[in-house]
């Protein structure tokens, strides 16, 4: 299948264009052409990823799977890692919400970013962030993989700085980044971790398994270590295996969740989502809502087999995820910035899909993940159109915007109906199945979940209410608000129609329609055998279900009753502020973890690298220089010997001589008759001498 | 350098005193030597040149003339003026085309070597000295004429460059030292200096193909980006072509005696060029990186000449016998230094030697504690020989630690490697701290190469396929990566006259093409995925865990520091709003076409490596298995097959 | 009276003393010449001497020759220097001409 590397390469193609020539291109020929190649890719794509799925679907159930290698990137013995991607299920799905819904908001990125000075860099980033995401969920090995999971990363930071003359934009891309680094050092410890585990594995098979030598070699492909692992002595061996005191499938879970947590936002590595919401906000939904920060669930999903080994980790994976889930609804509770609502809500959101796929619920996590990507992306897209119009975020300055925005109104309608899990809508039937899973393994996780679902419904309605209803801010507003462009309201209005359909579509549940959900059946090759089978319960399901709606319409209701009419609602609002205390505007920090982090990481960091350079100057160099000075005393002392004894002892010699001859010279007169006559006396001497002795 | 060359001289003197002159020959040999373009017989002639009958007892081929036939080796007898003739047949292998032996001719108690030599190639050798000539040359053109100076300069340089490419081009692959050779190609060897058993022994394998690419790609890029110097031109690239000599040579000279002189030769140069057109601390700088190295190199020289004299009696390529050799495949392959037992100052002979030998090479690595001469160097050194001295000069450490201490101290080696990994972890993590605390923009740079070098030293401890290839892939990435980095700190530097980090802001306004190169070259450095820093990384994590999972778990936070001060650099020179400390914005302006020049090949190198590492894998694999093979003493494939 | 060997050689030591007595008192340049010459013949004389009373020997003869051919040799290259002084101090006086020892 040679034409499954064109679905990525065209969003790569599109990203030269704009970023290498598109400067001159928007000089020469106008904005148009950069919309045209943008978008145009990105519906190439979509048709291709399209046909990608049809294609697959027509295929019989086990092979379904479409590899497409590129070239040989590492051969080194046994280890070989081609740049290679591969279609099946799972990841057609990821490739279809990603081109589709990537296709939708370049569009409306068209209206929405019309007036930038950078409209170029803007969509040059945009497509470049398709293609590593696509990299992302079709690369076949580790290796691909991690390009485009950090390419991803790149983009956000890229894209969430992209107003970077303002420092503090500029500062939450870098945030997102670092962040997201933590997390890739347990991405690439738990890969290390791995490879190391099961390159030593192999060892232990016996020849019996000799059919599957050639297959356990050191590998970082992704569907190999899914083979290696279904040998049983090999997974055993693997499983046998201990990184410090700890069971090394435990480790290796709970280092990959680490780097899915950085990526998909979810506690203790949260802290970057919010902060990223300084980007144009059709990136927020992209990004940061709709594609990004889901790759950690899918990569929970693709490494299901994996994560299956260590109960352990899958404890600890659904106690964080249902943890984020309840942290992001309170503190979604308090917040006025609209986008800040959102990018709560969307790490809420998360926290519920590893909370499904924690508990065995794979396909509903990737349902989840389905419907949430349509309406997050309606609701940020809803955002944008009304911070178009309006040109704040902060809730407390909008209202009674419904008449006057009323396509952007119903959509924002639709997506809080969806989110906020009423019948029909998406949301109701992918947080019904995983709340139903997550009673299975405990009723516990379902309490928390559905406390978390209650919030939700809550804080969504409250920024719907607080910006749609009531009485407009001031006078003039209402005069200067308008509705968006069609070119931007349409994309809004199909989101919104896609989040009402993809529920019932692709995931109806079994209860009602009497067979298997669509999405169970198409994930059910990739998820064989891991998949926990669904106990026939339909008494326990329908109760699930109703709490569920009571629970919305619970948070519906308050939601309405406290912020349909806030000019109305005031004085209770105030006195119910009053009671609270502080507690609202801890929460609307985000309980200061920001703070606490500053105050500790950051601070640590930061004091470690300035130890780090005064050790460095002052002791390592110091030594240094000490060492110079010891050999110039030395060389001091040496000189003072030389001079003083060596010198001396030569001096003095030299000065014997000289006073000596000083001496002697008055004997040379130079005058012939004295030689002479010296000459005479000595040798009558001699003659003296040699007759008498 | 006076203390350098009173060195050599002392060594000559040493040398001198243990040979004795060469006797009047007893037979007469022409032609003097046999050259072969091919498969082939030749004959030679032996010639009784006294008057008194010779007996030649035999004729043989030296012991390791591999590819030679000789025919009839019985005694005879040669009356006064008689003539024989000797006929020697070389059959090439399918791989190995190059021969070199010598043939021994014993008579009357001597023995006379006469070199037979087969495709001895002079690629090398002109690969090394054409930069010289070009440097010989510069000094000819007349005063003033700077654009001829700059073009003779280039001109030489790309001379190698083309070589290079070339040889990496014709770089047998498959080439290993089970094929011969000692698994190197492209050989020249012929005996130089008889008297001292001194040989010109040049040579590649896959230890130092991909460094000779790096060295002349880096050198061409260093010449292009000195076109803005004006003061002194002629000695300034001339000192410069000289450099890239004794870089070029140290990398390919595989006699120790060569080596070491290639390898002083490289000291001079960088003294002058930091001392005379560096920055305002230049003497101390160059002092400072003069006396350190120095120290390095009288290590060195004390090891080398310790092997030397406990070398086992050899012969010389020419096939004369020799007591001791400098010739560097036989000190690592044809003498057991652990299992003769020897001792020095009373500790064991070859631990004292590798100690010598590592320390001279982690000087120029450099390895913590022995890096403090960087950053002075480069903060005060002209941005072409920052270039340099961190593109290449660093990878001279690193390769002479496999060249030397690990080919020829494998003992030795495996009993220091966890303190090299834990050095190279130590590396990492205090050179991203230290770079984290610099407030000079040149200063962040020269400590994360301290920083990124760490990763060679932990992937060459781990003694793994993965771990190898990663280090030398590491070395290879962090020359082009880092040539970038400095080469876009002199832009700035050029502009501004400062380095201040705190100073700019905004930048990417001002300067877009400028920002994007500087954000490309920073995340390369940072080691993101898709671009060549990472896949050296990735490779020595990966061989090094399985070796030290503690080691390298503390060296892979690493990858967390780096981007953070990478990041913080980037944001706060690029991003943010204009500094308006700078009354004059134009002073700012985009990079130059010639700047653009010398990135840019850069970035392609980088782009290309990071998504397709493989061609680079392919040239050093199979030198460093071999290496991995004589290191690790396993031989089997089998065991082999056992390490990633 | 026989004349023998003692004869020659007192008259030959009479002529040495002569002759250094005029180089170790006179202060002429020439005189000085002069005694170095007696010196010289006072030496040849002797020469001759003992070459006549030993049978067959013919050296001293030689000698004397050489002596001769010397004497002219040094006395031509001697008056040279004389004139030589004469020239530079307008003096022959050997007193005179000691500048070397200062």
């Amino acid at each position: 299948m040679g034409w499954l590397r064109y679905i990525v390469l065209l969003p790569l193609v599109g990203a030269a264009i704009n970023g290498i020539v598109g400067a001159p291109l928007e000089r020469r020929f106008g904005r148009r052409v950069i919309t045209v190649v943008a978008v145009g890719v990105m519906l190439a794509a979509a048709a291709l990823a399209i046909a990608a799925a049809v294609t697959l679907a027509a295929r019989p159930e086990h092979d379904r799977q479409i590899v497409d290698r590129l070239f040989t990137m590492i051969s080194l013995g046994r280890v070989h890692v081609d740049f290679a991607l591969a279609l099946d299920p799972l990841s057609t799905i990821m490739i279809l919400v990603i081109t589709v819904v990537g296709a939708l908001i370049h569009a409306y990125s068209a209206g929405y970013m019309a007036d930038d000075p950078s409209y170029w860099r803007y969509f040059a980033y945009l497509n470049l962030f398709v293609f590593s995401m696509l990299l992302l969920v079709l690369g076949d090995s580790f290796l691909t993989l991690f390009i485009g999971w950090e390419g991803v990363g790149l983009c956000s930071y890229l894209l969430i700085g992209f107003w970077y003359r303002e420092p503090a934009n500029a500062r939450a891309g870098m945030k997102a980044f670092i962040v997201n680094r933590v997390g890739d050092f347990g991405f690439l410890a738990g890969v290390a971790l791995l490879f190391w585990g099961l390159a030593g594995s192999w060892s232990v098979i016996d020849h019996r398994y000799y059919a599957d030598y050639p297959r356990l070699v050191p590998t970082l492909d992704l569907r190999l270590v899914h083979d290696q692992l279904a040998v049983a002595p090999f997974a055993q061996a693997f499983a046998a295996k201990t990184f410090l005191g700890a069971p090394l499938p435990l480790v290796v879970a709970l280092l990959l969740f680490l780097g899915a947590a950085g990526k998909s936002a979810q506690l203790p590595l949260y802290v970057w989502l919010p902060d990223a919401m300084a980007g144009p906000t059709p990136v927020s939904a992209l990004i940061h809502a709709a594609t990004m920060v889901t790759a950690g669930v899918y990569l929970m999903v693709r490494l299901h087999f994996l994560f299956a080994l260590s109960p352990a980790a899958m404890t600890v994976i659904a106690t964080v995820g249902v943890a984020t889930a309840l942290f992001g609804a309170i503190v979604a509770l308090f917040q006025y910035d609209l986008k800040r609502v959102l990018a709560y809500s969307t790490i809420s959101q998360l926290g519920f899909m590893f909370l499904g796929a924690a508990t065995g619920a794979w396909w509903p996590a990737m349902f989840h993940l389905v419907t949430h990507a349509c309406f997050k992306a309606c609701l940020f897209l809803g955002a944008g159109s009304v911070i178009h119009g309006t040109h704040t975020q902060d809730m407390r300055e909008m209202g009674g915007l419904a008449p006057l925005m009323p396509r952007t109104r119903w959509s924002y309608l639709v997506g809080c109906w969806a989110i906020a899990g009423f019948p029909w809508a998406a949301g109701f039937y992918s947080k019904d199945e995983i709340l139903a899973r997550a009673y299975e393994r405990s009723p516990l996780l379902w309490l928390a979940g559905a406390v978390a679902a209650m919030l939700t419904s809550f804080y969504m309605f409250r920024s719907y209410y607080l910006t749609f209803e009531g009485r407009a801010a001031s006078e003039e507003q209402r005069h200067a608000v308008h509705e968006s462009p069609r070119s931007m309201t349409w994309v809004l209005l199909a989101l919104a129609a896609a989040s009402i359909v993809v529920g019932p579509l692709v995931g109806l549940p079994e209860l009602w329609s009497g067979r298997e959900p669509l999405l169970a059946r198409w994930l059910a090759p990739v998820t064989a055998g891991a998949l926990t089978a669904t106990p026939e319960r339909r008494g326990l399901e329908l109760a699930l279900m109703f709490a569920s709606l009571v629970v919305a319409t619970v948070g519906w209701i308050a939601a309405r009753l406290l912020y349909k009419d806030l000019r109305a609602r005031e004085g209770a609002l105030a006195t119910l502020r009053s009671r609270l205390g502080g507690v609202p505007a801890l929460v609307l920090d985000g309980f200061r973890v920001d703070a606490l982090y500053d105050a500790t990481f950051v601070r640590a960091f930061g004091a470690t690298a300035r130890t780090a350079a005064w050790f460095d100057v002052h002791v390592v160099d110091g030594v240094i220089a000490a060492l110079g000075a010891l050999a110039r005393a030395a060389a001091f002392i040496t000189a003072a010997i030389d001079h003083y004894l060596v010198d001396g002892a030569v001096n003095g010699v030299a000065d014997l001589l000289l006073g000596a001859g000083r001496a002697l010279r008055r004997v040379q007169t130079g005058r012939i008759n004295n030689y002479v006559l010296g000459v005479a006396m000595g040798v009558v001497m001699l003659i003296v001498l040699t007759s008498w002795l | 350098m006076t203390r350098a060359t009173s060195f050599l001289a002392l060594l000559l003197v040493f040398l001198g005193s243990g040979t004795a002159a060469a006797d009047e020959p007893a037979v007469d040999v022409a032609p003097a030597s046999l050259s072969f373009d091919g498969p082939g017989t030749r004959t030679l002639e032996l010639r009784n040149p006294g008057g008194a009958p010779l007996v030649i007892d035999r004729v043989t081929l030296a012991p390791d003339a591999s590819g030679f036939q000789l025919t009839d080796t019985g005694p005879r007898t040669l009356q006064s003026g008689e003539r024989v003739q000797v006929a020697v047949q070389f059959t090439p292998d399918a791989r190995r085309q190059q021969a070199f032996g010598g043939l021994q001719v014993h008579a009357a108690g001597q023995v006379r070597g006469v070199p037979l030599r087969a495709g001895s190639s002079w690629l090398l050798t002109l690969l090394i000295f054409f930069p010289l000539v070009g440097a010989a040359l510069i000094l000819f053109v007349p005063t003033g004429r700077h654009a001829l100076t700059r073009a003779i300069a280039l001109a030489t340089s790309l001379v190698p460059l083309a070589a290079s490419v070339l040889m990496c081009l014709r770089f047998d692959r498959a080439f290993s030292q089970a094929t011969g050779n000692g698994g190197l190609q492209f050989i020249q060897h012929v005996v130089w200096i008889p008297s001292f058993n001194v040989e010109y022994f040049v040579g590649v394998d896959g230890l130092s193909v991909t460094m000779v690419l790096l060295t002349a790609l880096i050198s061409t890029i260093a010449v292009l980006a000195s076109f803005g110097i004006d003061k002194q031109v002629r000695g300034y690239f001339a000192l410069l072509l000289l450099l890239e000599t004794g870089m070029l040579g140290t990398f390919c000279a595989l006699d120790f005696f060569l080596f070491y002189i290639f390898w002083e030769l490289m000291l001079l140069p960088m003294y002058f060029l930091i001392g005379i057109w560096g920055g305002t601390r230049k003497e101390y700088a160059a002092i400072k990186f003069f006396l350190y190295t120095l120290v390095g190199s009288v290590l060195i020289l004390l090891a080398v000449i310790a092997l030397y004299y406990s070398s086992s009696p050899t012969t010389l390529v020419d096939g004369t016998p020799a007591r001791h050799t400098f010739d560097m495949v036989k000190l690592a392959y044809a003498n057991d230094w652990e299992g003769k037992g020897l001792s020095l100052l009373g500790f064991d002979f070859t631990k004292v030697v590798w100690v010598a030998f590592f320390i001279g090479f982690a000087i120029k690595i450099p390895m913590f504690p022995f890096h403090t001469w960087l950053p002075d160097a480069h903060v005060e050194a002209p941005t072409a020989i920052s270039v340099i001295l961190a593109g290449v000069l660093l990878k001279m450490g690193t390769y002479g630690i496999l060249r030397v201490n690990f080919a020829m101290l494998p003992l030795a080696t495996q009993w220091a490697a966890t303190t090299m990994a834990v050095f190279g972890a130590i590396n990492i993590l205090y050179g991203a701290f230290c770079a984290f605390g610099q407030r000079d923009l040149k200063k962040l740079v020269a400590y994360s190469s301290v920083s990124h070098m760490g990763y060679c030293l932990v992937g060459m401890a781990a003694f793994t396929r993965s771990g190898f290839n990663g280090a030398m892939l590491q070395m290879f990435n962090h020359g082009t990566i880092t040539a970038m980095l400095f080469l876009l700190v002199g832009v700035l530097y050029d502009r501004a006259h400062t380095r201040e980090i705190d100073r700019f802001g905004g930048m990417a306004t001002q300067m877009p093409r400028y920002a994007a190169l500087f954000g490309f070259a920073f995340m390369a450095s940072l080691g993101l995925p898709g671009l060549s820093g990472f896949i050296g990384e990735v490779l020595v994590f990966l061989g090094a865990f399985p070796v030290y999972r503690v080691i390298t778990l503390v060296a892979m936070s690493g990858v967390i520091v780096t981007a953070a001060y990478h990041l913080w650099a980037l944001q706060r020179v690029q991003l943010g709003r204009w500094n308006e400390s700078w009354r004059d914005r134009t002073i700012f302006n985009d990079l130059t076409a010639r700047e653009t020049l010398t990135l840019a090949p850069l970035a392609a190198v980088v782009l290309v490596l990071g998504f397709w590492p493989l061609p680079m894998l392919q040239l050093v694999d199979n030198g460093l298995m071999d290496l991995l093979r004589h290191v690790t003493g396993l031989h089997g494939a089998g065991t082999l097959a056992g390490l990633p | 009276m026989i004349i023998g060997l003692s004869h020659f050689l007192v008259v030959s030591a009479i002529l040495f003393g002569l002759g250094l007595l005029t180089v170790a008192t006179r202060r002429n340049a020439v005189a000085i010449l002069m005694g170095v010459e007696l010196i010289l013949n006072a030496a040849a004389l002797n020469f001759v001497a003992f070459s006549h009373y030993v049978e067959g020997a013919v050296t001293g003869m030689v000698f004397a020759l050489f002596i001769i051919v010397l004497a002219a040799a040094e006395a031509a290259i001697a008056l040279a220097i004389v004139l030589a002084i004469f020239r530079h101090f307008h003096s022959i006086d050997a007193n005179d001409v000691s500048t070397l020892k200062d």
